[in-house]
């Protein structure tokens, strides 16, 4: 299963992934590269972290076929912290297609989504906009080692 | 006497400069090598999937893709595999690639793993490149031959000149046995048989690959047995010119030459001799006429809108259908970039679809078009196309949206009543939406 987010108020169409930078609404989809997948039930569940070892339902999506072998999660009122996207597969009975190892799993992926915005605020002048002492130390760099290698040349 | 002190300190410095800058060189190479050793892992397939959306959505379109063998089947080397159907020259061919004037009809396999037999296009052997006209469509036909064993991805293949392939579906070819065991035998023109070409005259070839290196080697030798790059920079830098050249060396070139002249009018004597017919290697194009299209002009369609809606992974075309036809049409199916999304609401549609089609490529249920009533004769109906698959993500064609070029082409496969299949091409900018 390949795993994508998008937050269109916020990045447009970049895919996101791991780590999602904004509150924003965002949507999660999930498109199921192995076609097996396609035929059979799979039950979607999105558990956000309240402590250390626990996780608490945040979204279920009942068990359904998605033989087009593409899911979507719209996400609404997104607070930031860690969460696990679950997929339990599960197959009827008697289904001479699947192998033994198809029939019942459950697999999960872990993102986390970090309020930026809000970081963003709590930065000093300094380190927001630290971007132009990397330029000025770039800068003096260039400066030296130009002074430099006019003074080494036999010419100067 | 101080001048060649100076001199000779010079060549000493710059000769442990250099030394050093050679070992750091070969350092940094070695460390580049290794690392690519390390890095390197065995490629499969899908290499296709790299090729941008507007290369494979805009120019060549594989239909009635057809293989002599099941996907997933087992053969043994020298077992022959057919690969056959039709494709389309699109005919908004990208500005950005050169137009299909010179192409080549091969095959793409991980390295070869297959022999090419025969091709032909509208059954004109393609030995030779050939020209094709836009908007076209050509018969195409490809045989192999088995060689290396291994579970390897099969698809016909045109090479268009400084384009690059241009690459059809694909099928999973299981080869077993021992490329040992690999056999190409021809007969000649002459009648003669060639037991195994894959190793004929082998022999001769490294004979004549060894005379050519001796030469090349001695000739070599010849000028770095003395001091070489820093010695000569120097007396070029003293104005010494006339003396890297000895009357030796322009002996010895010009001896060489004639040797050299001498052997190859030697060795096409005895070439001559041992085949007494032979035909050049052909340099032409091959001919082929286009195969008139008698359904032409009874479809015509008209892309009025097209987005792709990410989440959900659908391509949706809003287009104006107008049926010049005497009869009925329903649209069957939408291929675009070798996948194809089917409407089951038409029999024919369904039935087009072989039992044993690569299934990542067939998207089964997931075209739905807002009005599945026919289009009767003489009629202009706005229709609207949903296209929804994972594969468009997974082929990874949805990067179309970063392109500079963001459109799209697909073909649309019309039915009659009687079942008649009526192919037309549909085209347009394409949009990003987030709204379903």
């Amino acid at each position: 299963m390949h795993f994508t987010a998008y937050q269109p108020s916020v990045t447009k169409t970049k895919e996101l992934c791991r780590t999602i930078n904004s509150v924003s609404d965002t949507i999660l989809v999930l498109d199921f590269v192995e076609e097996a997948l396609r035929k059979l039930s799979i039950e979607l569940v999105l558990k956000k972290q309240i402590d250390d070892d626990s996780f608490v339902n945040k979204m279920v999506l009942d068990k359904k076929v998605y033989s087009s072998g593409t899911a979507k999660i719209a996400l609404t009122d997104v607070e930031g912290g860690i969460y696990r996207l679950y997929a339990n597969i599960q197959t009827p009975e008697h289904t001479h297609e699947t192998k033994p190892n198809q029939r019942h799993g459950t697999g999960f992926f872990e993102f986390r989504i970090i309020n930026s915005l809000a970081e963003e605020s709590e930065k000093n002048l300094l380190e927001k906009n630290k971007w132009i002492f990397y330029l000025l130390f770039l800068g003096a760099i260039i400066y030296f080692m130009s002074k430099w290698y006019r003074n080494k040349s036999p010419n100067s | 006497m101080y001048l060649k002190n100076m001199l000779d300190m010079k060549k000493v410095m710059w000769l442990k400069g250099s030394e050093q800058m050679i070992k750091v060189n070969v350092f940094k190479k070695s460390v580049l090598i290794f690392m690519l050793l390390i890095i390197s892992t065995v490629v499969y397939a899908h290499g296709e999937r790299n090729q941008e959306p507007f290369l494979r959505m805009k120019t060549l379109h594989w239909y009635d893709a057809k293989w002599s063998v099941k996907n997933e089947a087992t053969i043994q080397v020298n077992d022959e595999v057919v690969l056959e159907g039709k494709v389309h020259f699109f005919s908004r061919w990208p500005q950005v690639i050169n137009k299909p004037d010179v192409i080549f009809l091969a095959n793409a396999t991980p390295g070869p793993v297959f022999i090419r037999e025969e091709s032909y296009l509208n059954e004109v052997p393609m030995i030779q490149s050939t020209g094709v006209e836009l908007g076209n469509v050509y018969d195409y036909k490809v045989k192999l031959k088995a060689r290396i064993p291994g579970r390897h991805h099969v698809h016909p293949m045109i090479n268009v000149e400084s384009a690059g392939g241009l690459v059809g579906p694909g099928i999973w070819i299981t080869v077993e046995g021992n490329a040992d065991d690999f056999v190409y035998s021809v007969e000649t023109r002459t009648g003669q048989t060639i037991d195994n070409l894959g190793t004929y005259a082998t022999g001769n070839v490294y004979k004549w690959h060894a005379i050519w290196g001796a030469i090349a080697l001695f000739w070599i030798l010849w000028w770095i047995r003395r001091p070489l790059l820093i010695e000569r920079y120097l007396m070029v830098k003293d104005g010494q010119w006339s003396k890297l050249i000895t009357l030796t060396d322009m002996k010895l070139g010009a001896s060489l030459i004639v040797f050299i002249i001498g052997l190859l009018i030697y060795a096409n004597m005895i070439t001559k001799e041992a085949h007494k017919y032979t035909i050049p290697l052909q340099g032409g194009k091959a001919e082929i006429d286009k195969i008139p299209n008698p359904n032409e002009g009874l479809v015509y369609v008209k892309n009025k809108k097209a987005e792709y809606y990410l989440p959900g992974r659908t391509v949706t075309i809003n287009a104006d259908i107008t049926n010049n036809h005497d009869l009925p049409i329903q649209l069957g199916e939408f291929t675009s970039a070798n996948l194809r999304f089917i409407n089951h609401h038409v029999p024919a549609a369904v039935k087009a679809v072989d039992n044993g089609y690569p299934e990542e490529l067939v998207a089964d249920s997931s075209l739905v078009i807002d009005d599945q009533n026919p289009i009767m004769p003489g009629e202009t109906r706005r229709i609207n196309i949903d296209a929804t698959d994972a594969a468009w993500e997974v082929e990874r064609l949805s990067s179309l949206l970063n392109d500079p070029d963001s459109s799209y082409g697909a073909l649309l496969f019309f039915y009659d009543t009687n079942g008649k299949r009526i192919v037309s091409e549909v085209y347009g900018q394409i949009l990003p939406t987030f709204v379903d």
